[in-house]
């Protein structure tokens, strides 16, 4: 039953995949850009059917029929497969044959790569986990869907969701989370697929297999691929064909290559702020490389098209298009001062970073200064390859783009906010440039080096693959049917028995809302106003201490239900302590539930009590 | 030059490439062994059951 579901899962994804390449082709077609191959052809159709397609989304978002819309893009995205399917398919077909393998070692690498996309994709589609994921990747398209399309000011970060969050959107409208796992998923290997292309162009077959494997096995790869329920893989995708568009020789410079670098560019940079150095970085690199003005501008035209849209939504919201940043200077009045701080910390922008702190970064060795963390571990790859690399760096384009965008992108994003995670757009740019730097010990005939630089790498394949193993046995046995979903999710989603006993105790539909102080939200199906000052802009501590105020900002709320789950934020603990006493509040409910002690990492649980309050008018 | 200086450079060249290779690999473990031992820690007695 459960391999039943993830084989339709599986299916549904793919004619996604084929569909938004049939999308693309249309404008490739329609740009009469040709490719030096059929693999790149059909990625780069596939990036830009999918850009347009989040474009589209973003439309029908404001429409605010959103189910609607997204069947609708989807029934439009099935009669393009069809009409366009003979195209798609020669392209997908001439893509699968350069795969195929010319040797033995690389059919074994091949074999390899299918059995650890196969793990990844069954885990993939286990009941989702991932904290930021609970936090707002998937609860804020949740909360679209449910109440329409308006700034959620009771959760800090939704002014961070970006163009990829609405393929989760996609997958959520269509009622199904599994195609929304299945989406992220999906960036992965199209991901991988990428990192092959660009290799390709300097390693052999069994090289670049061995490469792609690499990076499949990357800890911080599987984790965001597999549980993480973030779609910034796709950031990485993207990254990686707009650098394949750019280094095409074949039908020389143009405004067309410039506008198809822009779309792709637009499209990472509309995903995260972070991506903006990205994009900063694609764009140097292709001004450099076609020196040309409307090239520029063409290039500029495409990445605002693709990739203005949240930047214009945050505008429209709040006057300020990066949104919580500078809000000091441009939208003081709608900021508190913990949610910001607690903000800056999380994205790593409250340090300031010197070069010697960066450095490490651009190797991906990089950690916080608080301590190395294993959502940090990419493995050891380009830092042990980085003077075989070097050595390897010719005055040709490609090598000029790959290690410009690598290079100004990795410090851009390393110094303003020195998390390693938010390098990943770059690893798989980095990782084909290591395999050009490991390919160049056969040519130079250096077998010790090759000898000892390659067992390195099998060795930290292998470590990886046990970490992959260990990582991912849980939501195996979940999504071959092993193990019970419900159980699961109590075991591994952080406030997920919280949700859970809230949800029994105040029931589905209610006119009124309650109040909680809830990081992990995503199994709340109870109408709910996050007042956690931490994660939360809708109040001010400062201005909540007496009970007064927060009569008054219960009503305007149209909070009906307190929810205490086992304390109130000690920020606000005296004056809701206080309502309590004075009869303000009066608990009609509790129940025990199991939590996290401190990080889920760390695997520590308690029992604690979840008290439901009901407000007095 | 010679073809044993050349290859004498070779051999250097290779020596110091591959020392990069092993203080790289090594520092990298040592720099994330804190984050690592807890876990590894954790596993040991699960997988050895």
């Amino acid at each position: 039953m459960a391999l039943g579901r993830a084989a339709i899962t599986l299916f549904e994804v793919l004619g996604f995949c084929l569909a938004f390449a049939s999308l693309g082709n249309l404008l490739l077609r329609y740009l009469r850009f040709e490719f030096e191959s059929d693999a790149e052809h059909f990625l780069s159709a596939v990036a830009v059917g999918l850009v347009t397609t989040e474009v589209l989304l973003f439309m029908v978002q404001l429409t605010q029929r959103i189910r609607l819309g997204c069947w609708l893009i989807s029934g439009l995205l099935c009669v393009l497969l069809l009409r366009n399917w003979s195209r798609v398919w020669e392209k997908a077909r001439g893509a699968l044959r350069e795969m195929a393998p010319q040797s033995r070692s690389s059919r074994f690498l091949l074999i390899l790569i299918a059995i650890v996309a196969s793990v990844e994709f069954l885990s993939a589609l286990a009941p989702l986990t991932g904290s930021d994921a609970l936090q707002y990747h998937f609860t804020i398209q949740k909360q679209i869907l449910e109440y329409g399309f308006h700034p959620i000011f009771s959760n800090s970060h939704s002014f961070a969701c970006g163009q990829h969050h609405l393929l989760i959107l996609l997958g959520l409208g269509l009622g199904s989370e599994k195609l929304s796992l299945g989406f992220i998923f999906l960036g992965g290997v199209l991901t991988a697929a990428s990192l092959a292309c660009l290799a390709s162009r300097w390693a052999s077959p069994v090289i670049v297999t061995g490469f792609a494997l690499i990076f499949l096995l990357s800890p911080l790869a599987f984790w965001q691929l597999t549980s993480s329920g973030s779609p910034d893989i796709y950031m990485a995708f993207l990254a990686s064909t707009a650098v394949i568009v750019l280094v095409q020789e074949k039908g020389g410079a143009s405004w067309r290559q410039a506008l198809l670098v822009g779309l792709l560019a637009g499209g990472v940079a509309g995903a995260k702020y972070t991506g903006c150095f990205l994009a900063a970085a694609l764009a140097l690199a292709a001004v450099i490389e076609l020196r040309s003005v409307v090239s520029a501008s063409f290039l500029l035209a495409g990445s605002l098209a693709s990739g203005i849209w949240p930047y214009l939504r945050n505008l429209a919201w709040t006057g300020n298009p990066i949104f919580p940043f500078l809000a000091a200077r441009l939208s003081p009045g709608l900021v508190t001062s913990a949610a910001l701080a607690n903000m800056y910390t999380d994205t790593g922008t409250a340090t300031r970073h010197s070069l010697i702190q960066v450095l490490p970064f651009v190797f991906f060795a990089g950690v916080r200064p608080s301590g190395a963390g294993l959502w940090e571990f990419y493995g050891p790859t380009v830092l042990v390859l980085a003077p075989l690399t070097i050595l390897a760096i010719k005055n040709e384009r490609r090598w000029r783009v790959l290690i410009l965008v690598w290079l100004a992108s990795s410090l851009g994003i390393s110094s303003t906010s020195g998390l390693a995670r938010f390098l990943l757009p770059v690893y798989p740019i980095a990782l084909a440039c290591s395999a050009a730097g490991f390919e160049q010990t056969s040519h130079k005939g250096w077998k010790i080096v090759r000898g000892i630089a390659g067992s390195l790498l099998v060795f930290a394949l292998l470590a990886g693959a046990v970490g992959l193993v260990l990582y991912c046995k849980p939501a195996l046995r979940v999504a071959v049917g092993l193990e019970d979903e419900e159980k699961y999710l109590k075991e591994r989603a952080p406030d997920y028995q919280i949700a859970q006993t809230i949800n029994a105790l105040l029931g589905r539909q209610e006119s009124q809302r309650a109040l909680v102080f809830l990081r992990h939200s995503y199994y709340l199906e109870f109408p709910y106003v996050n007042g956690d000052p931490l994660t939360s802009f809708e109040l001010e501590p400062e201005n909540m201490q007496t009970p007064q105020s927060w009569t008054t900002f219960l009503e305007k709320q149209n909070i009906g239900y307190v929810v205490r789950s086992p304390d109130y934020p000690p920020a606000i603990a005296r004056p809701l302590a206080e309502m309590e006493r004075l009869g303000y509040l009066t608990p009609i409910a509790q129940e025990e539930a199991q939590t996290f002690l401190g990080k889920r990492v760390e695997q520590v649980r308690t029992n604690i009590p979840v008290v439901i309050l009901k407000v007095k008018r | 030059m010679a073809h044993e200086e050349v290859a004498e450079r070779s051999r250097v060249k290779q020596i110091v490439l591959s020392c990069w290779c092993i203080a790289s690999f090594a520092w990298y473990v040592h720099r994330f062994s804190p984050a690592l031992t807890p876990v590894i820690h954790r596993l040991l007695p699960r997988i050895w059951h």
